[in-house]
């Protein structure tokens, strides 16, 4: 009877639920199952009872057991939340175990994703962060350019006026030019980094002011002046908060700029920084400022402009726009046709949200250079982590095989190693983070330092933070799943009879191809550290032309409301002298420019007895000296003579023009007694300036940079000097010691001299150097960095797999010494084995080496990146790096005792 | 009180149809007319946050009846205090199911 019902009974509804049950957890299925089963059973006898067991009831418990999916649903959740937790405590507790493998997989990893956040972060901050500004997207560059490209200049400023009242494309247009204004505040004077601004750059850029208010077009609207009420300044958040302590005061504070009183009326809100990345605006000034004259100049660039387009109109009609007011506007000036064709063709609209950079320009390449090398040190490191959990997961094969036989599923136990990799990473991340200030702070300080400092912000924001995360994610998956999956592809029953062993040997290949790509990428990588440190040596080496060692070099701008004229003259002439007499003091002198200080003056000449081809034959670089100038950088005459004190202001003028400038315009014809005329504007000059004449030779030096070749110089006396205003000149020491020893003497010397006067970028001439190799230097420094890294992780994990190799091979081993094997000989069969991966791995990376280094060879000086010298020196290291790690595991082989390895069988 | 679940009116329905001996998941499905899809989930929950016990029916009764142990659920002391704060707030739900035919768990 019972039977018989039993399998009456067995009705839809109740297959329905046992087919619901098989997704509920396993911990409660049983129950799960019985319950609903219980129940519908018991409807089912009550109905059949009653008789009342027909289809449409049938049908209602169909649709009642239904629910039942609903009830096995909310059951999921339970599965989640256990099996979840259930896998990270087992997950730690597996960690916790082995303490040496956790240590060095975090650590791997720390490195190597703390490298990759650092890197980024730099990234961000220079070549994809957009400005902290309204809609960057609509915001333009108007650029004029011309076969000289645009160089980010806008075209004179009564164009841009007209560009201003006629365009139809634009919502608005802001101009705006670098100014570093000596300023005296509260009674002492120092030097600001920063800009003159139009009224309406802060709103159109969208900038608020965070105390007070920013400038508004009626501060910027008398030359010369300001706004009617005088001069206004609106102070960064960084300047207030570094020079004022975040005094609220600070609004209505008057400084002096020169003669002017200058009120500050407010404080930007923080991140903004203007709109040339690298460097930070501390103060703003309005444009007027620069005085009528400069802003009627009708064609000179000296100002950049930036334009917020109107809501869809597209970029080229707004182009179009510009392009005719602006071809109208040069017909008029009448610029000759040469240089209209250089710099005057046509107008160029450029994105602006990104801002106004030669920093991205300098550093993108390097950059990305960078970001590869440190993406492949990630993944030797992941290679590292990969291989040790492999090891792991080959002595775990038991534990997976009775998992696996007491039904566990292979998604599970995938889920569980998964979870001890994500376990290992977001250790491995949050110690990265943990770095990454470190690695910021060193990065930044690369930057932040002399004369040309660019100012780079790098916080740890949430894009590098979600950088990190999304890396460390990554890198787990990367370095995780493979030994899942190699770990749970096992059959349970012969890996349970035998703990280790079956698949040794295929984990120990993967191993090996793991490490022969470890030793490949750190080749690469010892290759390009190697290219650039070397390109770093040839620079500092290359011959310049001056003697760098034992000079110091500082900026002199003594105030110009006190220092005019001769007073001026005496003043100069009084510092180098005090200056010379200090003892340890060689020579002294005074420049407009000194060489690498990353400032150029160019000048246009006309040479006797010289027919220019173009008007670019004209231009030489000019610079302004006193007489001790060429003895204190060492350079050498080498015709005709030096400059003396006797070349002074009413002395006949005198130029030397370096051996660039000789060859240019005279051949091997001797440029002495040649007459030089510069050209002048009849704006500032009545007459025509005298002629100048040649009376020497000088070496060449480098001046732009240390890879420019040699440009064409011309040196003119201070006393004689063409440039109007000179406020600011770089006093050079030549020391017979160190020439850091003499700052606080040469300053109270020229304290001495005159009052007031201002002191900056107090530097060796090294150091200054240095400074103009930061691009190199940040390169090279990390490319070494890295490649070490690189290395020492591949060893680690070359050492790893070789001991494991030994260990799963010590039975053979020891059938080998006990059938007379010596153990030089085993040591040997371990080494050569070894080195044969490595010398694999050399050859792969060599192949990647030579194709793919080329992508560097831009940032090279004096090799090819083929260089074969660079190439042979990182294969020895290398090799003697990687047979160090090597040896260790085939001492070990070396050493087996046959006996104990045959009995362990 | 915080009960630890959010005592709508489903909510309260059904704890009133346990508290009134509608104890088995059926039984309450069958009085308050609620969809089994949302009946079990929330005797789940219940359970969870600790407003019902459950059990299973003595082996020998289910086995004297020839047919498998039921499980039945009964409120705890939260249980009964979530009730009553439910009541408070669906005055109407006090008389519900009360007098109504119920069949009680056969304990042994």
């Amino acid at each position: 009877m019972l039977d018989h019902n039993k399998r009456r009974f067995t009705s839809l509804s109740r297959r329905l639920i046992g087919f619901i049950g098989v997704i509920v957890p396993r911990r409660f299925r049983a129950r799960f199952r019985q319950e609903w089963e219980a129940e519908l059973e018991y409807r089912e006898e009550l109905l059949a009872r009653w008789d009342r067991l027909d289809w449409r009831n049938r049908l209602k418990l169909l649709w009642r057991s239904l629910g039942a999916f609903w009830d096995a649903l909310w059951l999921q959740r339970q599965r989640w939340e256990d099996e979840m937790i259930q896998d990270l405590r087992f997950g730690v507790r597996m960690l916790l175990k082995d303490k040496g493998f956790t240590a060095v997989a975090v650590l791997s990893l720390a490195l190597g994703i703390g490298a990759n956040t650092a890197i980024f972060s730099l990234i961000d901050a220079v070549l994809l962060k957009t400005l902290p500004v309204e809609r960057p997207d609509q915001l333009y560059f108007i650029q004029n350019a011309g076969t000289r490209g645009p160089d980010g200049g806008a075209p004179p400023y009564p164009c841009f006026e007209r560009f201003r009242d006629r365009n139809q494309s634009f919502a608005g247009m802001a101009a705006f030019s670098q100014l570093d204004p000596r300023l005296r505040i509260d009674g002492q004077i120092e030097e600001a980094r920063g800009q003159r601004v139009s009224g309406n750059y802060f709103s159109l850029l969208g900038v608020k002011a965070i105390l007070g208010r920013t400038l508004s077009p009626v501060d910027d609207s008398v030359p010369g002046k300001g706004g009617p009420d005088g001069l206004v300044a609106v102070i960064s958040y960084n300047y207030w908060t570094r020079r004022f302590g975040r005094d609220p005061a600070v609004v209505g504070k008057v400084v002096q700029l020169g003669d002017d009183p200058v009120t500050i009326v407010g404080v930007t809100q923080p991140e903004f920084y203007g709109l040339i990345p690298g460097r930070e605006g501390d103060i703003s000034l309005p444009m007027m400022v620069v005085g009528a004259d400069v802003l009627t100049e009708k064609t000179s660039r000296w100002f950049a402009a930036v334009g917020r387009l109107k809501p869809g109109v597209p970029v080229e009609q707004a182009r179009a726009d510009l392009d005719t007011t602006f071809q109208s506007y040069m017909d008029e000036t009448g610029v000759n046709a040469e240089r209209r064709r250089e710099f005057f063709a046509r107008i160029d609209l450029s994105p602006a949200g990104k801002g106004l950079s030669r920093l991205r320009r300098q550093f993108s390449q390097p950059l990305q250079a960078l970001m590869a090398i440190v993406a492949m040190v990630l993944l030797i490191a992941c290679a590292n982590v990969a291989n040790l959990l492999m090891a792991r997961a080959t002595a775990r094969r038991k534990e997976f095989a009775v998992r696996l036989a007491m039904g566990a599923s292979r998604i599970r136990i995938m889920r569980q190693l998964l979870t001890e990799s994500l376990l290992l990473v977001s250790l491995g991340g949050s110690l990265g983070l943990l770095f990454a200030p470190w690695g910021s702070a060193f990065l930044a300080s690369f930057f932040g330092a002399g004369r040309d400092r660019l100012f780079i912000d790098l916080p740890l924001d949430h894009r590098v933070l979600l950088f990190t995360t999304g890396l460390s994610l990554l890198t787990g998956l990367i370095f995780g799943l493979a030994p899942a999956l190699q770990a749970t592809r096992v059959d349970p029953s012969p890996a349970l009879k035998d703990g280790a062993g079956a698949s040794g040997r295929s984990r120990s290949r993967f191993g090996k191809s793991l490490v022969v790509a470890q030793v490949a990428l750190s080749l690469l990588l010892l290759v390009v550290a190697g290219l650039f440190a070397r390109t770093l040596h040839n620079l500092k080496s290359v011959d310049a032309g001056f003697q760098a060692d034992g000079v110091l070099t500082m900026d002199v701008a003594p105030p110009e409301t006190l220092y005019q004229g001769v007073r001026l003259a005496n003043l100069r002439k009084d510092i180098v002298a005090r200056v010379e007499r200090l003892p340890g003091v060689r020579s002294a002198s005074l420049g407009a420019l000194s060489p690498l200080a990353g400032y150029n003056r160019g000048v246009s000449i006309e040479v006797s007895n010289f027919t220019p081809r173009s008007g670019q034959d004209n231009e030489i670089s000019m610079n302004q000296v006193s007489p001790g100038y060429f003895q204190t950088f060492g350079v050498s005459v080498l015709r005709g003579r030096g400059l003396t004190d006797a070349d002074n202001e009413s002395a006949p003028r005198v130029a030397l023009f370096n051996e660039a400038a000789a060859r240019f315009y005279f051949g091997d014809r001797s440029p002495l007694g040649a007459i030089i005329r510069f050209g002048y504007s009849p704006r500032y000059e009545k007459e025509p300036p005298p002629p100048y004449e040649i009376v020497g030779v000088v070496r060449d030096t480098r001046y732009d940079n240390l890879r420019e070749p040699d440009t064409r110089m011309i040196y003119l006396p201070l006393a004689q000097k063409r440039d109007r205003l000179l406020g600011q000149l770089t006093l050079a020491v030549r020391a017979e010691g160190r020439p850091t020893e003499l700052i606080a003497a040469t300053i109270n010397e020229i304290r001495g001299a005159g009052s007031d006067i201002l002191i900056t970028n107090i530097a060796s001439f090294n150091e200054q150097i240095d400074q103009s190799l930061v691009r190199e230097r940040l390169v090279a420094t990390l490319s070494l960095f890295f490649g070490a890294l690189a290395l020492l992780l591949a060893c680690i994990g070359l050492y790893g797999v070789m001991s494991y190799d030994v260990a799963r091979r010590t039975h053979e081993i020891g059938v080998r010494m006990a059938l007379g094997a010596s153990s030089r000989r085993v040591m040997r069969l371990v080494l050569r084995e070894t080195l044969l991966w490595v010398a694999l791995g050399s050859a792969l990376g060599l192949g990647a080496a030579l194709a793919t280094t080329r992508w560097v060879e831009s940032l090279l000086f004096g090799l090819k990146p083929h260089d074969p010298l660079t190439i042979g020196l990182a294969a020895i290291v290398l090799l003697a790096v990687a047979a160090v790690a090597a040896y260790l595991p085939a001492r070990r082989a070396s050493r087996v005792d046959p006996m104990a390895a045959l009995r362990r069988e | 009180v915080d009960y630890g679940i959010k005592l709508s009116y489903t909510t309260a329905i059904i704890l009133q149809a346990i508290a009134n001996g509608y104890q088995y998941g059926f039984d309450i499905i069958d009085v308050t007319g609620l969809p089994s899809g949302t009946v079990y989930p929330a005797l789940r929950r219940f359970e969870e946050v600790g407003l019902c016990d459950s059990r299973w029916e003595a082996d020998e009764v289910a086995e004297r009846e020839q047919r498998s142990p039921r499980r039945y659920y009964e409120l705890t002391e939260d249980g009964r205090g979530a009730l009553a704060e439910a009541l408070k707030r669906y005055r109407a739900l006090e008389n519900f199911f009360v007098g109504a035919k119920k069949p009680r768990p056969s304990d042994a």
